[in-house]
């Protein structure tokens, strides 16, 4: 066992390291989305993230700099992928956004699963155009964490550095108007700022997740601690700390499981949250209930 | 008479693509208690909403007296019982007055705890706000308007849900802030539980609205 973890670390601890950073910003980003009744988008954003993916590997060969470097180095920088990722993660937000403030907005479910669809579509159609970024993207999709080098660590760092630096200072206000925006408003504040700096959060969180550990990932880290903290949390406060806590233990866990199963990470560690995180929860819930009585 | 604390000038209220109140010319007064009636989809709340500054009025003007302090009480059934927010959190959010950020949402503010204590939640504090009855929330949500001192109090049918004897304990609690100078404005359905405590009426009809005073 400690020569597995000693053959990780020595391989691969860009990639561990990146999927602690992660496990910090998405369950929290997922816990607000969770409260916000918009968990729905969470489930398409990704898959946003992954047709701006698509599409900057079909816009490479107009870039002969950058596609020189993907030849090179089996993918091209990752700023470049990431202002496709986060670009349309944080586009997709803002369109859901727009149409469920206006009429037709208790269509929001139904237009998300539009959005999903037409995410998917166009992010196939893209990769026609950029046969040789499919390896990539399959890579992505299998949650294989390969694009983990020093600099792919130094994107996600300062990218989620910067979203966690948001989440700290925005999210009693983002909270706030999604609780009661009325009573945000009578106390000064401007709802539609916090929704910008929202949909931003959400955007490159979710884009530099899905171009490291990849999409299937997102979504568990986005959705399966979260679900359990609500059902334990006594407080606001106790339920964004276990959100985002009930995930580093599963994660770390999945490097030495995908390493000696040899399987890939991402649906890995996917499937350790859910074995680890539900049964644990089911358990603390059916203990409190017991005391009660 | 005292001072206008806000003014509402041949405004029309609604919301975008849909006028709901017109050529709505109202003065609320300082320390005044003002009850809003009118039927079910008359435009009380429209109105109410307006004078918060929620909504902007489509037409007109709504000016407001200068350092005017608002606390504001939404009906609570409108909350959503997902997030498990405290009562402690729930009421320090009255704190996170912009300028700035939310300073906090923790509950060990003193403000916080005297204003728990004056609703007669102080047991209540760490228990979720979710999971209190209408009357207790509707206190929850009283002592969060009132947690910083305010001039002019907004309440959206403050005893909507609530039993009888939560009812009136909303009834004396409003007494009180209005004896201690506090303007009140509330709307409600059942005008006849606050002809002691208002001094003024405003009918919500057809679109209009009309100010009258207390025959009490």
């Amino acid at each position: 066992m400690i020569e597995t973890l000693q053959t990780i670390w020595a391989f691969m601890k860009e990639g561990v390291i990146i999927s602690v950073i992660v496990a910090l910003v998405l369950p929290w980003v997922g816990a607000i989305l969770l409260v916000r009744r918009t968990s729905f988008l969470g489930v398409a954003v990704p898959q946003f993230s992954a047709a701006g993916i698509a599409l900057g590997l079909a816009a490479l060969p107009w870039f002969p700099a950058l596609q020189q470097e993907y030849l090179d180095h089996g993918h091209p920088p990752l700023e470049y992928l990431f202002l496709f990722a986060a670009g349309a993660a944080a586009l997709a937000l803002f369109a859901f956004g727009a149409m469920s403030s206006r009429r037709g907005g208790h269509l929001a479910e139904g237009q998300v699963a539009a959005g999903f669809a037409l995410a998917t579509a166009i992010a196939m159609i893209a990769l026609e155009f950029a046969p040789s970024g499919a390896n990539l993207v399959e890579t992505l999709q299998r949650g294989s964490v390969v694009v983990a080098d020093v600099h792919s660590l130094g994107v996600v760092a300062v990218v989620d550095g910067l979203a966690l630096i948001a989440l700290f200072l925005l999210t009693p206000a983002i909270l706030l108007i999604s609780f009661d925006r009325e009573m945000a408003v009578v106390l000064g504040h401007r709802p539609m700022r916090y929704e910008l700096a929202w949909n931003t959060i959400v955007g490159a969180s979710v884009g530099v997740g899905v171009m490291t550990i990849g999409p299937v990932l997102v979504f568990g880290l986005l959705f399966l601690p979260p679900l359990v903290a609500r059902q334990l949390a006594s407080s606001m406060r106790q339920f964004l700390a276990l959100a985002v806590l009930l995930a580093l233990l599963p994660i770390l866990l999945a490097w030495p499981a995908s390493f000696e199963l040899d399987l890939p990470y991402g649906p890995t560690a996917t499937l350790a949250l859910a074995v680890l995180v539900i049964p644990w929860g089911i358990m603390r819930i059916l203990r409190a209930r017991r005391a009660q009585g | 008479m005292s001072e206008a604390a806000i003014t509402l000038q041949s405004a029309a209220l609604g919301y975008p693509g849909l006028r709901v109140l017109d050529e709505v010319d109202l003065v609320v007064r300082a320390g005044q208690v003002l009850a809003i009636v009118g039927d079910n989809g008359s435009g009380k709340s429209t109105l109410l909403r307006t004078l918060a500054g929620i909504l902007p009025p489509r037409a007109g003007r709504r000016v407001v007296q200068a350092g005017l302090r608002i606390g504001y009480v939404p009906q609570q059934a409108q909350l959503d019982a997902v997030f498990p927010y405290t009562v402690e959190e729930v009421i320090a959010q009255g704190l996170a007055r912009a300028p700035g950020l939310p300073r906090t949402q923790r509950g060990a503010h003193p403000a916080v705890q005297a204003a728990l204590e004056r609703a007669g939640l102080a047991d209540r504090g760490t228990r979720r706000f979710g999971d209190l009855s209408g009357g207790q929330k509707q206190r929850a949500l009283l002592a969060r308007a009132t947690v910083q001192s305010v001039d002019l109090l907004l309440l959206d049918e403050p005893t909507a849900g609530v039993d009888h004897q939560a009812e009136e304990r909303m009834h004396s609690t409003l007494a009180e802030l209005a004896a201690a100078g506090t303007g009140v404005v509330l709307v409600t359905h059942h005008p006849e539980a606050w002809e002691e405590l208002a001094d003024a009426w405003c009918d919500v009809i057809d679109g209009r609205v009309q100010m009258r005073e207390s025959s009490a």
